[in-house]
């Protein structure tokens, strides 16, 4: 039994098979993104209504806190991907991985820079040393590591199992950026929907704000694709199949 | 409509963050497009040079 899922799996993995299925996959993808991050940013910026504390100025939180969830989903993504490629050498779990750090460094850039944003007209600061903000630093220098460590080794495999082994070390960083607002004392403020409670944002927020992160998330399937088909070209240029693609 | 755009006193603030996520994800997004044009293009250029270098084996 075990060796026929092993079997499936590998061959649902094939750089040939995985090149046409995401090809096929990419444009629904793509375009429920869009819509989805179209309305989302109509219903936040337009239809949501006013904060009672923070005026419009909280309408920043449909792009800050979707980037942030993002920042650590993509490196989640990227240290199981590793590891699946260690434990049954699954090439195509590293091109994932691979394909996926410099988004996944995006979506963190984009959370640091809005939340500071956001953060000068709140408390006043561009920029505050506490928890939340200085791991979710570390994660944009673990992206940024993982990036540099991969262009430093020659071998392509030797740079794949680098980068594995830094992606699943550095998972320790995420529990730590979610937990950092009970942890430590911060100006942050704690979660409002990812806790086990009910969500303490109202639904007229909180629809916009799925929206968003719904739209992120299927953003980020399409582009690691489209990455991830580029790469595989690249590697498989030697084979019949690719030179019958490219004509 | 105006008043709307303003954001209260936060439309520098709110507008920015927004125009900033425009840049960054559709620069991520168009890029590998862009990339893909340069791979197709440097590959059938490849196949083309084998095929010719074969070509003139056969001939010789």
């Amino acid at each position: 039994m075990m060796k026929a899922i092993m079997k499936f799996i590998y061959q649902f993995a094939s750089p040939k098979h995985f090149y046409r299925l995401s090809g096929k996959i990419i444009p629904w993808f793509a375009w429920l993104a869009a819509i989805l991050l179209i309305a989302g940013s109509i219903d936040g910026l337009f239809i949501a209504p006013v904060d009672y504390q923070q005026g419009d100025s909280y309408r920043i939180i449909f792009i800050h806190v979707p980037a942030a969830w993002m920042s650590m989903f993509i490196y989640m993504v990227m240290a199981i991907s590793g590891a699946i490629a260690l434990i049954w050498k699954i090439k195509l779990a590293d091109v994932i991985a691979s394909s996926s750090a410099p988004i996944g460094a995006a979506f963190t850039f984009l959370a640091l820079v809005t939340g500071s944003i956001w953060g000068k007209p709140m408390w006043g600061a561009w920029w505050v040393w506490d928890a939340r903000l200085t791991s979710e630093l570390i994660l944009l220098f673990l992206y940024l590591g993982y990036m540099a460590l991969e262009s430093a080794i020659e071998d392509p495999r030797a740079a794949a199992r680098a980068c594995a082994i830094l992606a699943i070390v550095g998972v320790i960083n995420i529990p730590i950026i979610h937990y950092s607002v009970e942890w430590w004392n911060t100006l942050h403020q704690g979660a409002t929907v990812t806790k086990l409670d009910k969500p303490s944002i109202h639904i007229s927020m909180l629809i916009p704000l799925l929206l968003m992160a719904l739209g992120f998330k299927l953003y980020y399937g399409a582009v690691v694709l489209m990455r991830a088909r580029n790469k595989v070209l690249v590697t498989e240029q030697n084979n019949r199949w690719v030179k019958e693609i490219i004509g | 409509m105006m008043e709307m755009l303003q954001m209260g006193k936060y439309g520098a603030y709110v507008w920015s963050s927004y125009g900033l996520a425009l840049i960054v994800m559709g620069y991520v997004a168009f890029k590998p497009l862009l990339d893909k044009k340069t791979i197709f293009k440097e590959l059938s250029m490849k196949y083309r040079r084998e095929s010719q270098s074969n070509n003139k084996q056969e001939q010789a």
